[in-house]
């Protein structure tokens, strides 16, 4: 229960990029899955796998829910925000010297489309196989080899765009 | 297949991965040895992905397990109905609040029944306004009457004291003489009557006391045989 618990709110955390969004959407899927646990089928991979689909649904759910919040805003507000994120964006150099990898990384990903980077997440943050994130995403294989293919390379640019380069070893 | 850098682009993830098969592995490595713009391209995409792999994973917070719990173990539904209540109605169901609203209401039962209010036999009539004030009215008349015939009650037990005293000598004086119809009957030397006798004594007393109760006051006593 609580290693699902942290793989979940790590998974939700890492999407949405918000802690307490993160905690309700963590909830929500426990919930959901409490509810529908008489539809899990094993035949259809494993629990863990089923679990992230879950998952991963609730988490476009919200994604679309939060885009079409967003556009609903007046465009004055939207400009207001742009402007303070704007001013209040470190420089890169301000970014390297706080040193923390995690935040740089959640940054970055935020700025990924969410095909991108919940197949990066899924891959390179929750560790599953290529098969795994096909049987989540209901996408073929070469798709996704395509975007996790494009997501690092996409993620890659921006971190170095933020002056991180982070050695192989 | 001579490997060109968009190939090794589309495959770069394959490759970090270790799912090309190991002729495709070989000729990509010789591509990227060589090539001046896909060498660092994948040198930092390899940094990149291992400090992807490296990064440790985050706690959540310990509230949030319980929450979890608590919403799966049956507790909260338990608390279902609760959460459906409009958020201004919640108040009311504080222990506080529940206590002050028992207590108001066994308070309003206590003044109903003590108005003389039958509540299986109230009709809407009943509770009109003016209908409760006059039923108030003569619940408190019948109160008042209770209470002025008790006190009347207790006068004439003071003034049976008080015509009954002198039946008993006071403490140092002498004691008095006998009423004439006891004189007769019984020895003068005696200490003290009988009993029945004192009874006839009280009898007579009040035989001739009846004109001295208040106008409406019944004083019955038993006929008692010597």
């Amino acid at each position: 229960m609580r290693r699902h618990t942290r793989r979940i709110y790590n998974l939700c955390y890492r999407f949405t990029g918000n802690a307490h969004e993160a905690e309700d959407l963590t909830q929500e899927v426990f919930l959901r899955v409490y509810r529908t646990l008489g539809s899990y089928r094993a035949l259809h991979g494993g629990f863990a796998t089923w679990v992230t689909s879950v998952t991963r649904n609730l988490l476009i759910d919200h994604y679309r829910r939060s885009r079409r919040d967003r556009q609903t805003d007046s465009l004055e507000e939207s400009l207001l925000v742009i402007e303070q994120k704007e001013s209040s964006a470190p420089r890169p150099d301000q970014f390297a010297a706080r040193g923390e990898l995690s935040e740089q990384v959640q940054r970055a990903l935020q700025k990924l489309s969410p095909e991108l980077r919940e197949a990066v997440v899924l891959r390179d943050l929750q560790g599953l196989e290529y098969k795994e994130i096909q049987e989540v995403l209901q996408v073929p294989e070469g798709t996704v080899k395509s975007r996790i293919n494009r997501g690092r390379i996409e993620l890659a640019r921006l971190l170095e765009q933020m002056g991180v380069r982070p050695s192989s070893a | 297949m001579s490997w060109t850098c968009e190939h090794v682009e589309q495959r770069l993830s394959e490759y970090l991965d270790r799912l090309l098969p190991p002729t495709e592995r070989a000729e990509f490595a010789a591509h990227v040895e060589g090539c001046p713009r896909c060498r660092p391209l994948v040198e930092h995409l390899g940094g990149v992905v291992g400090a992807l792999h490296r990064l440790v994973p985050l706690e959540p917070p310990p509230r949030l397990v319980h929450r979890i719990l608590e919403q799966t173990s049956g507790a909260e539904a338990a608390r279902g109905w609760r959460r459906r209540l409009p958020g201004w109605l919640l108040p009311v169901f504080t222990p506080r609040l529940a206590m002050g609203a028992v207590t108001a209401v066994i308070a309003f039962l206590v003044t109903s029944q003590a108005l003389g209010i039958s509540w299986s036999q109230v009709t809407l009539a009943d509770l009109h306004p003016s209908h409760l004030y006059r039923a108030a009215d003569r619940r408190l008349n019948l109160f008042y009457a209770r209470g002025v015939k008790f006190v009347n009650d207790l006068r004439v037990i003071q003034v049976l004291q008080s015509r009954l005293q002198p039946a008993t000598p006071p403490e140092g004086s002498e004691p008095q003489e006998l009423p004439p119809a006891n004189k007769t009957s019984e020895p003068s030397d005696r200490p003290r009557q009988n009993h029945a006798d004192e009874i006839l004594q009280n009898q007579r007393l009040l035989a001739g006391f009846g004109h001295a109760l208040p106008s409406g006051m019944e004083l019955s006593l038993g006929r008692i045989e010597p």
